[in-house]
């Protein structure tokens, strides 16, 4: 009796789901669909779901013609990659040291580091600014990589700090008794051991980055400058009407931190929840 | 022999400092010093272009605190931050409850449900602003299909409707990580608490009411906490979909701050704006914080 009855259950719960799914899922379908759509299939009415033919073209126009977005594609890439290498590189850093040694003030600084999240961009932007400029660093990439860098670094001291605590020290400290120093203990033991955490910190450096708005639109006015976040927006005022193109263009930017995203999430949703119940 | 073992301690006590000077030299540049400024800021009459500054004592807080607008603006900031976050708590837990329990492609759904999250917000908002199109969008076709409604809809037109709209994009958003927060709560319910209750005749409601809720009850304080914060700080939907407008129906204070800041260059008054919102956000993450520990005793 009860054997059958629990399908029945499990049946209608999947059925539910993949409504509510769907549904949620659908806008990006749309996003696909339109993108490969021409002028006269976009202001079609009713709406039709799938183009006759699809126009890849609308990807070759928006990247080498309307928009700037190869050009801004390549800033996006400049800035997201230093950011990821820059958190990386000081993250790790800071999370072996909260990890491996006991110092006056470790927990003030880890918790100092969690805090600072709670502040948006936008009520530091204007004092940023000053200092951006100050510095004579508006409409550079260093403008971009500077702040991105702090903004995702919490989360990379954080992820890295977890995946530290969960490696034993007693690895490394056979490996010194052998006669390694600290240093070749680090490179040799922990590091490979470390990997998964550092990509997926770094990925994570990378998304947040490439997704910035706020300070590229803020800190860059000219053209050639912008990132693909900037473009996007401009792009939609500029030509308000042709949603192929955007959509096309809205799509060679997604793919790659969707990518990324495919690649890390199993591990990203684990570190964000963990760090989220823990603290 | 002893004098190596004392610069080997004396390097032992250096070390986590230098380790960690980078990323506190980061905190300070992009963080601290920024946040001194805008307490400086809200003393003084100030501008983002040029060089005036003029100590003006608190008139910028006595100009905020008496102009009818900035209780406008906090009074739509929190009902706009109170509606998503009830959507994304809502959603959130129905997700994770479906995605905890007996269903089949489990693994598939569980990535599925990410997607939202996947893309980036720039790109959500510009692809929203395509689906809810007054002329060519796809939902006033559905809408109109299945006749919930009858002409076509500016969705993004009215002020009433656009703070709705953006709310529930801010919450499509936001949705896949609280569920995920939520789904590492429930699954670290053990199973052999429902088994007792099993055994002692509870049906799925008694369940729910009497296991569920009171081992989720910190959970959902710390995704509470978290998803307010994210929310009171909502920017990207906002400015890409409505830039604040129409008339001033999304100005969040966020909006406001950042009008305030690039579009009338008036340092002291976003600063002071700024310090309000401060004051807010640790307010309420005092208040957080105070449940989820009354909750360990």
């Amino acid at each position: 009796m009860k054997i059958k009855k629990i399908p029945i259950l499990k049946i209608i719960n999947t059925a539910i789901i993949t409504v509510i799914i769907g549904l949620m899922i659908v806008p990006f379908f749309i996003m696909i669909s339109t993108s490969l759509k021409s002028y006269a299939e976009v202001t079609k009415w009713p709406p039709v779901w799938l183009p006759d033919i699809p126009k890849w073209e609308n990807f070759s126009t928006v990247w080498s013609k309307a928009g700037n977005i190869r050009i801004a594609f390549v800033n996006s890439l400049i800035v997201s990659l230093s950011t990821m290498l820059l958190c990386t590189v000081l993250g790790s850093f800071a999370a072996y040291s909260a990890s491996r040694f006991k110092f006056a003030g470790k927990k003030p600084f880890l918790f100092g580091v969690i805090i600072t999240q709670m502040f948006s961009a936008v009520i530091l932007i204007g004092p940023m600014y000053g200092i951006i400029r100050d510095m004579g660093l508006l409409n550079t990439h260093l403008s971009l990589i500077i702040p991105n860098t702090a903004f995702s670094l919490p989360m990379t001291v954080w992820l890295l700090y977890g995946y530290l605590d969960g490696i034993s020290p007693s690895l490394e400290e056979a490996a010194m008794l052998d006669g390694c120093t600290r240093l070749q203990a680090v490179t040799r033991i922990l590091m490979p051991l470390l990997a998964p955490g550092i990509i997926t910190s770094g990925l994570f450096a990378f998304i947040v980055s490439w997704n910035d708005l706020i300070f590229a639109n803020s800190f860059i006015t000219r053209t050639e400058m912008r990132t693909l976040s900037v473009a996007l927006t401009s792009y939609r005022s500029l030509f308000e009407t042709y949603w192929h193109n955007m959509m096309a263009a809205s799509l060679i930017s997604v793919i790659p931190v969707f990518v990324l995203f495919l690649m890390i999430q199993k591990y990203l949703v684990k570190g964000l929840s963990a760090g989220g119940v823990k603290e | 022999m002893e004098e190596v073992m004392f610069t080997e301690l004396r390097k032992r006590h250096a070390t986590p400092y230098a380790l960690i000077a980078p990323v506190l030299i980061f905190m300070i540049i992009v963080y601290g010093y920024p946040l001194l400024l805008t307490f400086k800021y809200s003393f003084q009459d100030v501008s983002l272009i040029g060089s005036k500054s003029i100590f003006v004592g608190l008139a910028n807080y006595k100009r905020v605190l008496t102009d009818p607008k900035f209780y406008n603006t906090l009074i739509l900031t929190l009902k706009w931050t109170v509606l998503t976050v009830a959507l994304k708590i809502g959603f959130g837990f129905i997700l994770a409850m479906f995605l905890n329990g007996e269903i089949y492609l489990k693994k598939i759904y569980r990535f599925l449900v990410l997607i939202p999250w996947a893309i980036p917000q720039v790109v959500v908002s510009i692809l929203w602003a395509w689906i809810l199109d007054g002329q060519y969008g796809y939902l006033n076709y559905y809408l109109q299909k299945m006749g919930l409604i009858e002409n076509a809809i500016y969705w993004l037109s009215s002020p009433r409707l656009a703070f709705i709209s953006t709310s529930v994009v801010d919450a499509w958003i936001g949705i896949p990580l609280v569920t995920m927060i939520f789904l590492s709560g429930l699954s670290a319910i053990p199973d052999s608490f429902y088994e007792a209750a099993r055994v002692d005749g509870a049906n799925a409601l008694q369940k729910f009411v009497h296991i569920t809720l009171p081992s989720m009850k910190k959970v959902i304080l710390i995704a509470l906490t978290l998803t307010t914060i994210w929310t009171f700080n909502s920017f990207n939907v906002i400015f890409v979909l409505t830039g604040g407008g129409p008339m001033g129906g999304t100005e969040t204070m966020m909006i406001r701050i950042y009008k305030e800041t690039f579009g009338k260059y008036n340092l002291g008054m976003s600063a002071t704006l700024s310090v309000a919102v401060f004051v807010i956000l640790t307010a309420l993450s005092i208040f957080y914080w105070k449940q989820i520990n009354k909750d360990e005793d």
